[in-house]
């Protein structure tokens, strides 16, 4: 009993904080889209018909589809690009191993914003991609090669998640004790087998740690497609922002919030189904 | 001739310096011969270079010189999985995301042998480590004994011409150990597996090895039968390192007829010593602790003022006991036994032993392992009682290094 107590006063000021920061707000979006209105008189009346609006809105869904399946994509190149880095890393780099993580981990701190401007900037109508198209003949001066589009989008956000899931890969493949690679030789493994049979199942745990902590911001994401993506790279976020900032609709932009938050949390769901939490935390 | 089953050519294993480390000779031009079917051990300290010729026979380390040969063939360019060896790994390394079938028929599935076949061998296997039925639980629901089972029985399946074993059982209890060991020993003998045993501890060693190779700073200071390796230890590295010994100093007093040497202000009888030796030369005499045994001193007239029995006198001068005025001083010299007079300095009971230090004249101390049976006199020495450290001229060894 005395144990429990101690444990309940240990855990009420971060229990505090989790309820007042995240569980409250989210109770607030959830009530807000039952309300009619944003603000005045009609935010006092209750309805469904938001729910009715959205779910009769086959474009506001395919979006919503169009922008997960995106991210699914963007979240899967990311780890593909990234894994060969963390397997550098952590198997080849040796003495270097301190240097290049410092780097990796450098670059992520670099802000986020800054690094979207450089690809705007990169990706732009006189910038360097577009000046080597233009001086191979492959595109004429003054026009805008790849920006503004969802091409531009998918490799800004890559660019910016590589480090991000590089991290959470590398310490999957740290956790792997090195005799299980050296078992998988005595057993017969060639270098390729033994990575197929024992590192890559072993590093799972830190790939779908990776995938997720690109997946879940992405299908949120805005500011990179307000950026770089035109109006052909626009995504489901983008929609949500001008719903609360242009339309003014609060209520349908809660709604398609939570919409999101629910197709979020299915790959969560399955993810913690199938690993343990620890091992996702590279804990 | 045995056949050999490995064979190591001149083989060093050097380090390079790197950052923070200093450029170390782990294996100092090694020549060996392992016999098909042998039990054999590399027995040393940590950093003495034997889990590192273990993994050069394995493939994971490549030697700086020298070649090494698995079963006539040269292992050069052999990597570590075309080599017909298997290895026992120190901490099992059994494979977490698969099961115990799973891990047992790795080698098998990676060798293509068809289900039907992997599963009856890998049945087999886990039948052979008493392990039957254990195919679909996780590893990790397995006890330490149970995991190095498995991990036994996962090199064993592959049948492999040698099978290498690294410290295999150091993270077993004490009592578990010691059946394992026996385990090991017996399968051993059954299968006709030639094994090769990486550890440290020198009575596990002594208890499983057809023969041991005594290893320091890289170079074999003695290989040989255990018998061979505790009885006539080849220097003072091995005498210490295998089993508990007494180091006195001694000069060789006489050779001719018989060798003579002086030790604790006493001249003492002693077998001839294995390398060449001149008169007046500086030896140390090596003496195992339970070799050594106790007697009182003084008449046997004072001894049976004191309370002794006939049964223990008896014990005491094995069946014939002198007339009542002689010493027994006197009777151990006319036994031609070697008699250091000393006084107890420290006694300690061990339960199976009691454990005596005794100070010589000269200031030096022997250690005497004296086994505690009943009706034994010498189980009975106080500190402060004068006595005589005895053994048999034979059992002492001179050593020169």
């Amino acid at each position: 009993m005395e144990e429990r107590r101690r444990l309940s006063i240990l855990i009420t000021p971060s229990a505090i904080f989790m309820l007042v920061l995240f569980v409250l707000p989210l109770l607030i979006m959830v009530v807000y889209t039952f309300r009619q209105g944003s603000f005045g008189p009609t935010s006092r009346i209750f309805t469904l018909a938001h729910y009715h609006d959205f779910l009769s809105d086959r474009a506001l869904q395919g979006l919503l589809w169009r922008s997960v399946v995106q991210s699914f994509w963007i979240s899967l190149i990311s780890v593909c690009l990234a894994y060969p880095v963390a397997y550098h890393l952590s198997f080849q780099a040796g003495e270097r191993k301190m240097t290049l993580l410092t780097i990796i981990i450098v670059t992520a701190w670099v802000s986020f914003l800054l690094r979207i401007l450089a690809w705007k900037v990169l990706l732009g109508g006189s910038g360097a991609i577009a000046s080597l198209a233009q001086s191979l003949g492959l595109s004429e001066e003054g026009m805008p090669f790849l920006i503004y589009s969802q091409e531009a989008v998918n490799l800004t956000l890559i660019y910016v998640w590589i480090p991000f899931v590089a991290l959470p890969i590398f310490a999957g493949l740290e956790r792997i004790d090195p005799s299980l690679h050296e078992a998988a030789y005595d057993l017969g493994c060639s270098r390729p087998e033994a990575f197929v049979r024992v590192t890559l199942p072993l590093s799972l745990p830190g790939v779908v740690a990776g995938f997720l902590f690109v997946f879940i911001p992405t299908v949120g994401e805005y500011v990179t497609p307000s950026l770089v993506g035109g109006t052909t790279g626009v995504m489901f976020g983008n929609i949500v922002r001008d719903q609360f900032v242009r339309a003014l609709n609060w209520p349908l932009g809660s709604l398609m919030s939570l919409a999101m938050l629910i197709v979020v949390l299915i790959p969560l769901v399955i993810a913690a189904r199938l690993f343990k939490f620890s091992d996702l935390a590279g804990l | 001739m045995a056949e050999v089953a490995v064979e190591l050519k001149d083989v060093s294993k050097v380090f390079p310096a790197g950052r923070g480390a200093q450029r170390v000779t782990a294996v100092n031009a090694m020549n060996l011969q392992i016999w098909r079917g042998e039990f054999f051990t590399f027995l040393g300290p940590s950093g003495c270079g034997k889990t590192t010729t273990l993994r050069m026979i394995a493939g994971f380390e490549n030697p700086t010189a020298g070649e090494i040969t698995i079963a006539g063939e040269p292992m050069t360019d052999v990597p570590a999985n075309k080599r017909p060896v298997n290895t026992v790994f120190q901490n099992y390394a059994l494979f977490p995301h698969l099961n115990v079938g799973q891990n047992v028929g790795f080698g098998l599935k990676i060798k293509r042998v068809a289900a039907p076949e992997r599963e009856r061998r890998v049945k087999e296997a886990l039948e052979l480590v008493r392990m039957g039925g254990y195919e679909n639980r996780r590893t990790t629901q397995l006890s330490g004994g149970q995991q190095q089972r498995i991990a036994l029985a996962r090199a064993l399946v592959n049948e492999p011409t040698v099978l290498l074993l690294d410290e295999p059982l150091g993270a077993l209890d004490l009592k578990l150990r010691k059946e394992v060991q026996l385990e090991l020993k017996q399968l051993q003998s059954q299968l006709g597996i030639t094994f090769i045993y990486v550890t440290h501890d020198q009575e596990e060693a002594l208890t499983m090895s057809d023969r041991i190779a005594v290893m320091q700073d890289g170079v074999i200071q003695q290989m040989g039968a255990p018998r061979e390796i505790y009885e006539s230890p080849a220097n003072r590295f091995v005498a210490d390192f295998i089993g508990e010994t007494n180091f006195l100093n001694g000069r060789l007093s006489q050779t001719t007829p018989a060798y003579r040497l002086t030790v604790a202000e006493n001249e003492i009888a002693v077998k001839p010593p294995e390398t060449a030796v001149s008169l007046n030369q500086a030896v140390t005499l090596a003496i195992r602790p339970e070799k050594i045994n106790l007697y009182p001193v003084g008449t046997v007239a004072d001894l049976q003022a004191q309370g002794t029995t006939a049964a223990e006198l008896r014990r005491l001068f094995q069946g014939n006991i002198p007339t009542a005025n002689s010493t027994v001083g006197d009777y151990l010299q006319g036994e031609g036994l070697v008699a250091l007079p000393g006084t107890v300095v420290e006694s300690i009971y061990i339960g199976t032993d009691i454990r005596y230090q005794v100070k010589l004249p000269n200031g030096e101390s022997l250690i005497v392992r004296v086994q505690n049976l009943s009706g034994r006199y010498d189980t009975r020495f106080k500190v402060g009682d004068a006595v005589y450290a005895v053994w048999q001229p034979h059992e002492a060894q001179i050593l020169t290094s």
